[in-house]
């Protein structure tokens, strides 16, 4: 009776500590998975930065909310495009510090973001340094099957960080077709179709 | 003397030698163990061997904790899906900025609820003709917590009654409940009018926060595109971000 005890013990532990492992590494797996091919990324981390921001913007605009904001758009044409522009996405992530001082940030912040666009899924479109402004950007964009699945702005001057991470379907059109509101001028070379003009 | 009795030497002794032959009959014999018969009866009725128990219990151990697994999952799955991100201070500071980058946009917005309107809330702009106003209808879906309470709270008591009756004569629980959130002036009190206009606070506090995100992505993407194009055009320099993409498709 006592040999059976004892092979029950064994076996119950070394089956647990396999579950174990076993669950452990499909978690680790499925997190990994879902970071890379959802499009949202992890920038709550930089929330740290609030308190030595002179001004702080934070969006979190998740599905849920997202899904709010059509009934309360009208049937103008600009609040018209918003409506298709929001209509693939899952979610909208802005963080924008603007701090009083140089060096409120340091490069550790940014390239953990940057840790978080390794290819092949994340690719760097467009990246622009200025020297003489220290203003640097870089553009990202998640596709699959050529399909845009998502996009990062990562913006960082020397008194200023931004960064932008939109997460669905994005046509890029759409987004193009919202200059010249919510104050983004209308003369910047921004469309490479010809407007039409609207109704 | 004799040292018989001790190591079996010398003279031996009449009595022992007696002793001996009958004691001798029961002395050690080297043979095979004899079991009886019902031992070995009990052995062939046990009805699972150890190693079969063994990986029984082991099995029952890895289910169990695979279904532990999903649950977890599953929970988390749910707990992700319909929270809001928004805290309150940050809400207000992107409130306050985004209500300034969209007042010149969006005409303002004023909430009339009166009695006769409470499920359709109107949202009416001053300045616009009736016409318009008729398409800014908006379509409020109330969620299931607001059709709920709405159910249990804001019909009147005559109205619950005839409800019941309704039930009894084969009216769906659903129906009932529709019928109770069906905007009537018999079940409009403040409550309701305060739910609705959460809810609608909500959706526009959602729409300010949406305009002031799109705002900042479109005029980085503007400054981004402005400044590929002036180094494409100087040095050939980095595609713009439009062109890139539809050399993905």
């Amino acid at each position: 009776m006592k040999s059976i005890v004892n092979a029950f013990v064994r076996i119950t532990v070394a089956s647990l500590l396999i579950a174990l492992v076993s669950i452990a590494s499909q978690a680790q797996t499925a997190a990994a998975a879902a970071a890379d091919t959802s499009g949202k990324l992890q920038i709550a981390q930089l929330d740290r930065l609030a308190s030595k921001a002179a001004e702080f913007i934070n969006v979190n605009m998740d599905e849920r909310l997202l899904r709010l904001v059509p009934s309360v758009l009208s049937n103008d044409p600009e609040e018209k495009d918003v409506k298709e522009v929001i209509a693939g996405l899952r979610g909208i992530y802005v963080k924008r510090f603007e701090f009083d001082n140089e060096g409120a940030y340091g490069a550790g912040d940014l390239e953990a973001i940057r840790a978080q666009l390794s290819p092949p899924n994340w690719s760097r479109i467009v990246e622009i340094r200025s020297r003489r402004d220290g203003e640097n950007i870089e553009v990202y964009l998640l596709t699959n099957g050529g399909r845009v699945d998502g996009l990062v702005v990562l913006s960082s001057e020397p008194k200023e960080l931004m960064v932008i991470n939109i997460v669905g379907s994005i046509d890029l059109d759409k987004l193009a077709k919202l200059r010249g509101q919510f104050g983004v001028p209308e003369d910047l070379e921004y469309e490479t179709k010809p407007r039409t003009k609207r109704q | 003397m004799s040292d018989y009795l001790w190591d079996k030497s010398g003279e031996p002794d009449a009595d022992i030698e007696h002793l001996e032959n009958l004691l001798g009959t029961l002395r050690h014999q080297p043979r095979a163990l004899e079991l009886p018969t019902e031992a070995h009866t009990f052995q062939s009725r046990r009805t699972f061997s150890r190693p079969a128990l063994a990986v029984a219990a082991a099995l029952v151990v890895m289910i169990l904790a695979g279904v532990w697994f999903g649950v977890v999952q599953q929970r988390d799955a749910r707990r992700d899906s319909p929270t809001i991100a928004a805290n309150p201070a940050t809400l207000q500071t992107t409130t306050e900025r985004a209500t300034e980058a969209t007042r010149e946009a969006t005409p303002e917005v004023a909430v009339q609820t009166t009695p006769s309107n409470v499920g359709t809330e109107s949202k009416t702009a001053p300045g616009i003709e009736p016409e318009r106003q008729k398409q800014q209808v908006v379509n409020f879906e109330p969620n299931r917590k607001f059709r709920t309470r709405v159910a249990t709270r804001a019909a009147s008591p005559k109205q619950r009654r005839r409800l019941d009756a309704d039930g009894e004569h084969g009216v769906r629980s659903h129906e009932a409940t529709e019928m109770a959130a069906a905007p009537t002036p018999r079940n409009t009190r403040p409550e309701l009018a305060t739910l609705a206009a959460a809810d609608l606070a909500e959706r526009q506090k959602a729409k300010e926060q949406l305009m002031l995100a799109l705002r900042l992505t479109t005029a980085k993407l503007s400054f981004v595109q402005t400044k590929t194009n002036e180094k494409s055009r100087g040095t050939g320099g980095a595609k713009p971000v439009y062109e890139e993409r539809n050399r993905i498709r």
